[in-house]
């Protein structure tokens, strides 16, 4: 694997293991929980999150479907969404979509890394290599969030523990 | 249009009398407003030997600097006109980028991730420091989920894993104790926030700008003490700031402080 995305290949295998123990033992109604009335909720975040992924993988040229896509086209904020799949969907939904995603950043090419993107993230770098180091950023940005929420909501602590 | 970066770079000629007041400015407040608006992905801020400055704005491509002269400049010229209405002569020109030395590698990847966390531009929400600007002390330090950390508490703890990557990337093992990993605040004093927020921009500069002069082997030496390498060290600093960046989103939402 390229060295410079070797790093980002491992935060996103953290990412998966981290984002599924932020949902250990959140229920289906804490799942759809809007704090103080004005937040995201923790089902919103992990659909986009397992969207961006499909998306991500896709850029890379990976063959795949993306159980969410459907639902989350075209919304702009979670009040667009017309039906949420449920977190028994998501669980299994993230860690398929770490799958394609892993699988996908193992065969990259050099190339491939280097090529640019249709439409440039604003990190000042237009190539995949520098899209997939945004979108690393963007998945830690939202895996904070719901770590953060399972808390609000009265949960222990999301734990480190990498999983098997 | 062109596609190769286009550095927007701005000239103030000051009198004497409004310098030092237009520099201050500058580097508290209307650089990062420029910043904000996403149009540019980094700035660069210099000073001659009296009363110029030279702010350099980086845009990724022609679209973007109109972009910005569109959408933005009136506003943010208003701005400046407002608070210095004389003694401040500016100019202003394009540039397109023909090439760098060295060019760019890992290493100013990683400073420019650590920057970007810090002022933006973030797609996916406001970055550390636009997350923080309008927060006062009391709000910083309220703690509206019973255990869980304040706006404050983040801001230290976010700073001091920073200054512990800087101290690794120097080649010295440092494992912080509780105490060093989550610093107390004290007294949530107005001077007392505006400390903890230059901490916080000091820690993520300096370790960019380390970062930006790490040479590729000692961006893939093993950290010492550590089992992963300096490229993947600084990449955690990226995730963790903006992990963190993501909750101090959520806390001013949750609490009906909007940025």
């Amino acid at each position: 694997m390229d060295a410079t995305l070797a790093p980002l290949a491992g935060l996103f295998a953290l990412n998966t293991d981290l984002l599924l123990n932020a949902l250990d033992d959140v229920t289906e109604d804490q799942g759809v929980a809007r704090v103080g009335g004005q937040t995201n909720h923790i089902v919103f975040l992990v659909s986009h999150l397992v969207n961006t992924r499909h998306r991500l993988a896709a850029t890379l040229g990976s063959p795949g479907a993306d159980p969410v896509a459907q639902r989350l086209e075209g919304a702009r904020s979670l009040d667009d969404v017309e039906s949420f799949p449920s977190l028994a969907e998501l669980r299994p939904a993230w860690q398929a979509a770490g799958d394609r995603l892993a699988a996908a950043l193992a065969g990259a090419t050099a190339a491939q890394l280097a090529a640019p993107v249709a439409r440039p993230l604003p990190n000042g770098d237009p190539t995949v290599l520098g899209t997939i180091a945004f979108h690393v950023q963007h998945e830690s940005y939202h895996l904070g969030q719901v770590a953060w929420l399972r808390r609000a909501l009265g949960l222990p602590a999301m734990t480190y523990r990498r999983r098997a | 249009m062109s596609r190769a970066p286009v550095i927007y770079e701005v000239t103030a000629a000051c009198t004497p009398e409004v310098a030092d007041a237009y520099g201050a400015f500058l580097q508290a407040t209307h650089i990062a407003d420029v910043l904000a608006t996403g149009c540019f992905v980094r700035a660069t801020m210099d000073r001659d030997g009296a009363h110029t400055f030279r702010i350099r704005y980086e845009a990724t491509d022609d679209a973007a600097v109109a972009r910005y002269l569109s959408l933005h400049a009136p506003r943010l010229r208003g701005d400046v006109t407002a608070r210095f209405p004389e003694g401040v002569t500016l100019t202003r020109a394009e540039w397109h980028r023909v090439a760098a030395w060295p060019e760019e590698g890992a290493g100013e990847r990683l400073a420019g991730a650590l920057r970007r966390t810090l002022h933006g531009p973030m797609w996916h929400g406001p970055a550390l420091l636009e997350l923080l600007r309008d927060l006062t002390a009391e709000d910083a330090a309220r703690r509206p989920v019973t255990g869980a950390h304040s706006v404050w508490d983040l801001v230290l703890h976010v700073a001091a894993w920073a200054e512990v990557a800087r101290v690794r990337l120097g080649g010295r093992a440092w494992e912080p104790s509780l105490e060093e990993d989550w610093p107390r605040h004290g007294t949530p004093t107005a001077a007392a926030w505006v400390a903890a927020k230059q901490r916080l921009t000091a820690a993520y500069e300096a370790l960019a700008a380390a970062a930006a002069q790490a040479t590729p082997a000692q961006l893939a030496a093993t950290v010492p003490g550590a089992s992963y390498d300096a490229a993947t060290m600084l990449q955690g600093v990226v995730e963790h700031g903006a992990y963190h960046g993501g909750q101090v989103a959520l806390l001013r939402r949750a609490t009906g402080l909007l940025p």
